[in-house]
C-alpha cells in the first residue's frame, strides 16, 4: 500500500522488513525546533535555533535557513553568542562547540568537567569565560544542581534541587559595574546569588509554584511567573530580605514565560493564553498580541530591541515587529496536542493523532493532525511542509484556570483517488455537558489557486461518532465520487457528488445518497476493493460485502470461533 | 492567524420559493394600476420606441394609453362592431386594426384619421401586423387566410388558405419582410415565404387551436402556445420541436418576449403569467393577476408591465424607482444616506493621503500601516472580550430574535462551545429570562436548532431550579413544558405513520423478491443465492434520499 511507503514518525524511523521496494529516509533527528529558547546574534540579524542534535541559524529578515550545523551527537541543550560572531553550544553529555556563525565553520571543542559528572540540562553563558550549568540532582529526581565553571578556578556548585527547565534559572543585573546576579527557581522560592559580591539570598511568597524567572540586564530588578498567573515584580532583591514586589496580574494559566527587553523598558510574557502581553515597566499600561495559535514557550527579545521572537508549542517561533504584529514565523512539522476530554475506552491513537497518516496523490505528500481544528499536508520527499489548512474555521480557544475547554478536532480524512476531493471530519465534544457538534466538509482542489475550498458542510452526518470514511477507488473521473461513512449510530451512509446546478449558477455538493444498516451491529471497519467494484463493511465479527451502485448484500463472511471485532 | 473569527452563524435554506436574482427583478413592480373596459381585452401591443404606448383593442374600440400617466392618448371608435387586434407600427406613426366585419382599419396615429381600408377577408380578422419594411401589412382572419397587403395601393398581393380553422394568431419576421407565422385553431403553425407564392414553406402540429405565435429576434426559432403548452420549434430544422413546456394548468392566451429577449412571458386563463428563462424554459418567476388573462405587454426596457382581462380590466404595473424605493422604506434609504456620507469621509481622506504622497519615508524608517478593520458584529466583539452575558444579550432583541434566530442559536452555540453558557445564563432579572424562555418556546420545535435549544433550555432549568420565581417567568416555564410536550406528541404521531409505512414497504419488497427468484429458477445456470444471513436481511430497508 501506497500509504504504508510514506509512513514516517516523527524520529528516528524504524527500518520495515520484506518492504524492498520502499525507501526508508532516516530523519537524523526530530526537527523540535521549540525546546529550547531561540538565540539572536549580537546585530540581531540571525537566530540560532537548536534543534534535537541540530543547530539552525535562521536569517531574521527572511526567515529563511542559513547554516545547518551538525557536529553534536546529543541533544543540544543550550545555545549562547560568546562573541559578535562566535556560536557557543552545549549538549547533554557536556561538549561544548564553538562556531563561526558567519561560514557555519567548527572553531573549537572541548568538553565541560564537572565533577565527574556525564550528564547535564541546561547551559548558560552569562559571559567572562564563565559558563553556568545544570546537572542532575543527586537527592531528588527531576530536579537540577547548577554550576559555575570557570576556566582558571575549579567548578563550584551554586545551587541545589533547583528546577531543570531552561527558564528556571536568569543571569544578569550587572548594575554599571560588571557584577553578576544568579537566580534561580525551586518550587515555591527563589534563589538568588551574587557571585560578584558573594550574597546569598533566598525569598518565599506564598504556595504558588513558580514557573519561569528572568532578570533585568542592568538594574537589580527580577521578573517571577507563577502557576496562578502571577508576575512578580522583585526591585532591589540581592540586598534586602524582604524585597518590594509589584503584583502584575493578567494571565489567568501558568506564566510559561517571561522576557526583559533589550533596553529594560518593557516586559514581555506569554501563556498558555496564547496572548503574548507587553508591559510597560512602572506603568500600568500593557499592550496584547492575542491569538498567536498556540501557546507560548519562550520569548526572546533580539539585542537591538525591535524584534521579539516567540517559540510555540505547536513548533513554531514567531517574529513580532516594533508595531506588535507577527510578520514572519518559521514552522517546522506542526505538533498536535493530544487531544484531552475524550473518554478512557478510545484508544491511545484516536488522541494523539486521529487522522493517521493518509497518503495524497495529487501532492504525494501525506495529510495529518496539525494544531487543534487544522490539517497539514506534508512532503516526506523534500521534509518540508506544503501548507497548514484551517478546516474547523473557529477561534481557537483557551483553557480557564479550574476548566478544560475544547477545541473542535479533525478526526478522520479521506481523499478521493485522484485527488480531487478531500473529506475531513471534524468533532467537537465536552463530555460533561453531554453535547457533541461534528461537521464532514468537502473539499474541492482549485488548481488556479492553488488550494482547497469548501464545497459543502454537514452538519451531524451521524448521530454518532463517525469511526471511518473512504472513498470509492477505481472511477475514472467520468462517475460522480462517492463516499462512504460509517458511524457508531450503527447506520453506514454513502454520499455522492451531486449536479446541482440552475440557470444562475454552476454548481455541484455532495448528499446523502442511501443510509443503510446490518442488524443492529456496530460498524467498524470499512474498505473497498482496488476498482472499486465490491465494498466491505465489518460489522463486529462479521464482514459484509455490497455493490456500491445498486446497494444490494452480496454476500456475508463471518468465522464461528472470531467474536472480537473486526477493525 | 491573528485576526479574530466571526461566530459562525447556520442557517438552513428556508423551505418554499427561492429568491434568485429573477424574484427579485419581477418583485420590483408596483402595486398596478388598473382600467376598466367595457369587454374583454382581446390584444395589447407596446409601440417599440419612446414614449411606449400602448394600443389596446376591447369591445368595438382601440385605445392607445399613455404608459406613464395611464391616460388614454388616442381612441378610435370607428368600428361597427368589435375591434381586434391593434398593432402599432414600429416608427410609431399608424396603428391597424383588424375588426368584425373582416376588413383591417389603418389610422393615423397622430391625426386621429382613418386612412386605408383593406377589404377582401370574408370572417373577422383577429391580428394584424406591419412587416418589418413598414409598407405591407399581413392579416389574420377567420375565413381560415391570410393575407398579404400592399400599404400604399391598399391592394392584396397574396392571400393562403391553407388552413382549415380560425387563423387567431400570427407574427412577422423582425429580419425579413417576407416571412410571417400564422397559427390557427386546427392546430397547426404554419410558416410562410411572400416570395413563393405557392404555399407555406413549414408547418407543424402544435396539438391543440394555436392561441398566440411569437418568433424570436435571432429568426431561427418560433414558440407556439395553445391549450396548456408552450412548443418551441427549430426553423432552421424545418420545424423540429425543441421543447414542450406545460405550467399553466388552464389555455394560455398570450406570449411576450421581455428583458431583451432573455425571458419570455405567458399568459393564461389560470390567471397567472408565468416568466421563462429562454434557454432552459425553466420558470423563473411567475405573476398574479385577479382574472384571466388574455393579452400581455411589456415595455422594451421591461419598465411596464400590462396585462389585459377577460374582465375587461387592463393592469398596468410599473417598475419601482430609486426615489419610490426610498419613500417606501425609509429606515432603509437613511442607511444608504449614511453609507454616502462616510464615502465622503473617505474621499476626504483619500485626498489627503494623495496630498501626503510627496512625502517619501526614509528607506530604515518603518511606516506602520493602518489594520484593517472589518465589520465585527456586537455579539462577536463581546465575545472576543469574554463577556458572556452581553453577548447573549445583544442577541435578544426583539428584531434578531423574532427575525433572524439563526443568529441567536449561533451565539449560544459558540457559548456552549467556550463552556459559557452557564455564566451567560445565571443571575438574569425577569424581563431578560421572558425573553430567553420565549425564545426557547417559540424554537424549540425547530428541527435544524432543536439540539442546542434543548441543551440551552436544559441548563436554565439547572440554573433556576432552586430559585424562587416571579410568577410571570414560572408561566413562561410552563408554557415551555406546554411546547414540548405538544412537540413529543407529535413525533410519536410520526412515529406510528413511519411504521405503518415501513411495514407496507417490507412487504412490497419481499413479494418484489419474491417473483425475482422465480424468475431465475427457469435458467440452466444455478445463480448465486443469497446466504442466511444475508436472506435474513432481505427485508432490509434504506432510507433513501
Amino acid at each position: 500500500m501506497v500509504k504504508m511507503a510514506n509512513k514516517k514518525t516523527r524520529g528516528p524511523d524504524k527500518t520495515q522488513a520484506n518492504t524492498s521496494d520502499i525507501v526508508v529516509k532516516k530523519l537524523d533527528d526530530a526537527t523540535d525546533i521549540v525546546r529550547q529558547p531561540p538565540v539572536f546574534t549580537n546585530d540581531s540579524k540571525y537566530i540560532c535555533i537548536a534543534s534535537g542534535r541540530q543547530i539552525g541559524i535562521y536569517s531574521v529578515e527572511s526567515a529563511d535557513k542559513v547554516h545547518s550545523l551538525e557536529e553534536h551527537t546529543f541533544d543540544v541543550i543550550g545555545l549562547a553568542i560568546k562573541d559578535d560572531n562566535i556560536l557557543l553550544s552545549c549538549d547533554a553529555s557536556g561538549e561544548t562547540i564553538e562556531w563561526n556563525i558567519n561560514n557555519g565553520t567548527t572553531l573549537k571543542k572541548a568538553p565541560l568537567v564537572v565533577a565527574g559528572i556525564k550528564e547535564f540540562h541546561s547551559f548558560h553563558y552569562p559571559g567572562n569565560g564563565k559558563v553556568l550549568v545544570a546537572t542532575p540532582s543527586t537527592y531528588t529526581t527531576n530536579m537540577s544542581s547548577l554550576w559555575i565553571v570557570d576556566s582558571h578556578t575549579r567548578p563550584r556548585k551554586l545551587f541545589a534541587d533547583i528546577k531543570s527547565t531552561p527558564h528556571s534559572i536568569a543571569f544578569g543585573c550587572n548594575q554599571g559595574n560588571g557584577s553578576l546576579v544568579v537566580v534561580a527557581l525551586q518550587d515555591h522560592s527563589v534563589v538568588v546569588k551574587d557571585i560578584t559580591n558573594g550574597v546569598d539570598k533566598k525569598h518565599m511568597t506564598d504556595q504558588r509554584k513558580f514557573t519561569c524567572v528572568a532578570l533585568h540586564s542592568e538594574k537589580l530588578i527580577m521578573a517571577t511567573g507563577d502557576i496562578s498567573g502571577r508576575i512578580l515584580i522583585w526591585h532591589d532583591f540581592v540586598h534586602k530580605s524582604r524585597p518590594v514586589k509589584t503584583v502584575y496580574h493578567w494571565h489567568t494559566l501558568p506564566v510559561n514565560s517571561v522576557c526583559f527587553s533589550s533596553e529594560g523598558e518593557y516586559l514581555y510574557s506569554g501563556g498558555s493564553e496564547k496572548v503574548m502581553v507587553k508591559w510597560r515597566l512602572g506603568m500600568s499600561r500593557k499592550q496584547f498580541l492575542p491569538r498567536m495559535g498556540s501557546s507560548i514557550k519562550y520569548i526572546v527579545n533580539a539585542p537591538d530591541n525591535i524584534c521579539v521572537a516567540t517559540s510555540h508549542s505547536d513548533n513554531a517561533i514567531r517574529f513580532i515587529d516594533s508595531t506588535n504584529k507577527i510578520n514572519r514565523a518559521i514552522i517546522g512539522l506542526v505538533k498536535h496536542d493530544p487531544i484531552r476530554g475524550f473518554a478512557d475506552t478510545e484508544p491511545i491513537k484516536e488522541s494523539v493523532m486521529p487522522t493517521g497518516l493518509v497518503f495524497d496523490p495529487r501532492s504525494h505528500g501525506i495529510f495529518f493532525n496539525a494544531q487543534a481544528g487544522f490539517l497539514q499536508l506534508f512532503d516526506p520527499q523534500k521534509n518540508s511542509l506544503i501548507f497548514n489548512m484551517d478546516v474547523a474555521n473557529r477561534n481557537v480557544l483557551t483553557d480557564e484556570r479550574n476548566l478544560v475547554i475544547g477545541n473542535a478536532e479533525v478526526l478522520r480524512v479521506a481523499v478521493s483517488p485522484t485527488g480531487e476531493w478531500l473529506a475531513t471530519l471534524e468533532v467537537w465534544s465536552n463530555m460533561s455537558a453531554g453535547y457533541h457538534d461534528m461537521n464532514l466538509k468537502f473539499w474541492r482542489y482549485d488548481a488556479v489557486q492553488a488550494n482547497y475550498e469548501l464545497n459543502t458542510d454537514v452538519t451531524m452526518p451521524h448521530q454518532d461518532r463517525v469511526t471511518a470514511l473512504c472513498f470509492q477507488p477505481g472511477l475514472l473521473g467520468t462517475e460522480m465520487p462517492c463516499l462512504v461513512s460509517i458511524g457508531r449510530d450503527l447506520k453506514f451512509k454513502i454520499w455522492r457528488l451531486v449536479d446541482d446546478t440552475d440557470i444562475y449558477r454552476q454548481k455541484e455538493s455532495w448528499s446523502c445518497d442511501v443510509a443503510g444498516d446490518f442488524r443492529k451491529l456496530t460498524p467498524s471497519a470499512l474498505s473497498f476493493s482496488e476498482d472499486g467494484s465490491l465494498m466491505a463493511i465489518a460489522f463486529q465479527d462479521t464482514v459484509t460485502l455490497w455493490d456500491p451502485t445498486s446497494i444490494n448484500l452480496n454476500t456475508t463472511l463471518s468465522h464461528t470461533l472470531v467474536q472480537e471485532p473486526i477493525e | 492567524m491573528a485576526s479574530f473569527k466571526k461566530t459562525q452563524i447556520r442557517s438552513l435554506p428556508k423551505i418554499g420559493q427561492k429568491v434568485t436574482a429573477d424574484t427579485l427583478y419581477w418583485r420590483k413592480l408596483n402595486f398596478p394600476v388598473t382600467v376598466k373596459e367595457f369587454g374583454p381585452i382581446d390584444y395589447i401591443d407596446v409601440m417599440p420606441i419612446e414614449p411606449y404606448f400602448i394600443a389596446v383593442s376591447s369591445a368595438a374600440k382601440v385605445q392607445i394609453y399613455n404608459p406613464i400617466t395611464h391616460q388614454v392618448h388616442r381612441h378610435f371608435t370607428r368600428f361597427k362592431e368589435a375591434a381586434y387586434g391593434a398593432s402599432i407600427r414600429s416608427d410609431g406613426k399608424l396603428v391597424i386594426a383588424g375588426c368584425d366585419e373582416g376588413h383591417v382599419k389603418l389610422f393615423d396615429i397622430g391625426s386621429k384619421s382613418l386612412l386605408r381600408i383593406f377589404k377582401g377577408h370574408k370572417g373577422p380578422v383577429h391580428r394584424c401586423k406591419f412587416t418589418t419594411d413598414n409598407v405591407h401589412v399581413v392579416s389574420f382572419s377567420d375565413d381560415k387566410s391570410v393575407a398579404l397587403w400592399d400599404l400604399p395601393s391598399e391592394t392584396e398581393i397574396i392571400k393562403f388558405s391553407e388552413h382549415s380553422d380560425y387563423v387567431r394568431a400570427g407574427c412577422v419576421s423582425s429580419i425579413s419582410s417576407d416571412l410571417f407565422l400564422s397559427g390557427s385553431f386546427d392546430h397547426t403553425v404554419k410558416l410562410y415565404d411572400a416570395r413563393s407564392p405557392t404555399g407555406s414553406t413549414i408547418s407543424v402540429d402544435h396539438g391543440s387551436p394555436v392561441e398566440s405565435v411569437l418568433m424570436y429576434p435571432s429568426n431561427s426559432i418560433f414558440v407556439s402556445v395553445g391549450g396548456t403548452e408552450l412548443r418551441v420549434w427549430d426553423m432552421l430544422a424545418g420545424g423540429r420541436l425543441l421543447a414542450r413546456v406545460s405550467q399553466h394548468h388552464k389555455t394560455i392566451t398570450c406570449l411576450h418576449l421581455a428583458s431583451d429577449g432573455k425571458r419570455l412571458v405567458t399568459g393564461g386563463l389560470d390567471r397567472h403569467a408565468k416568466i421563462y428563462d429562454v434557454q432552459s424554459y425553466q420558470v423563473v418567476h411567475t405573476l398574479d393577476f385577479p382574472s384571466p388573462v388574455l393579452s400581455l405587454g411589456i415595455t422594451p426596457d421591461d419598465f411596464t408591465v400590462v396585462a389585459g382581462m377577460a374582465n375587461g380590466l387592463i393592469s398596468m404595473q410599473h417598475r419601482q424607482t430609486q426615489a419610490e424605493a426610498r419613500a417606501l422604506n425609509p429606515k432603509q434609504s437613511l442607511k444608504v444616506q449614511k453609507k454616502s456620507q462616510t464615502a465622503y469621509r473617505f474621499r476626504l481622506n483619500a485626498d489627503f493621503r494623495s496630498v501626503n504622497r510627496t512625502f517619501n519615508p526614509a528607506t530604515d524608517v518603518e511606516v506602520a500601516t493602518k489594520t484593517d478593520t472589518n465589520f465585527v458584529s456586537r455579539y462577536d466583539m463581546f465575545l472576543r472580550k469574554f463577556q458572556y452575558s452581553k453577548a447573549l444579550d445583544t442577541v435578544l432583541t426583539p428584531y434578531i430574535r423574532k427575525k433572524k434566530p439563526a443568529i441567536t442559536v449561533g451565539v449560544m452555540h459558540e457559548l456552549i462551545r467556550r463552556n459559557g453558557l452557564k455564566s451567560a445564563l445565571a443571575a438574569r432579572d425577569d424581563s431578560s429570562l421572558s425573553s430567553i424562555l420565549t425564545f426557547l418556546a417559540r424554537n424549540i420545535n425547530d428541527p435544524s436548532h432543536a439540539n442546542i435549544i434543548i441543551q440551552v433550555a436544559n441548563t436554565l432549568l439547572e440554573i433556576y431550579e432552586s430559585s424562587s420565581l416571579t410568577p410571570q417567568s414560572e408561566k413562561l416555564f410552563l408554557q415551555l413544558q406546554e411546547h414540548v410536550n405538544r412537540e413529543v406528541e407529535y413525533v410519536k404521531h410520526l412515529m406510528e405513520i413511519e411504521g405503518m409505512l415501513h411495514i407496507l414497504l417490507a412487504s412490497t419488497t419481499t413479494q418484489a423478491r419474491r417473483s425475482s427468484t422465480y424468475a431465475v429458477q427457469g435458467s440452466p445456470v444455478k445463480p448465486m443465492l443469497p446466504s442466511a444471513a444475508a436472506a435474513a436481511n432481505a427485508t432490509m430497508i434504506f432510507n433513501v434520499g
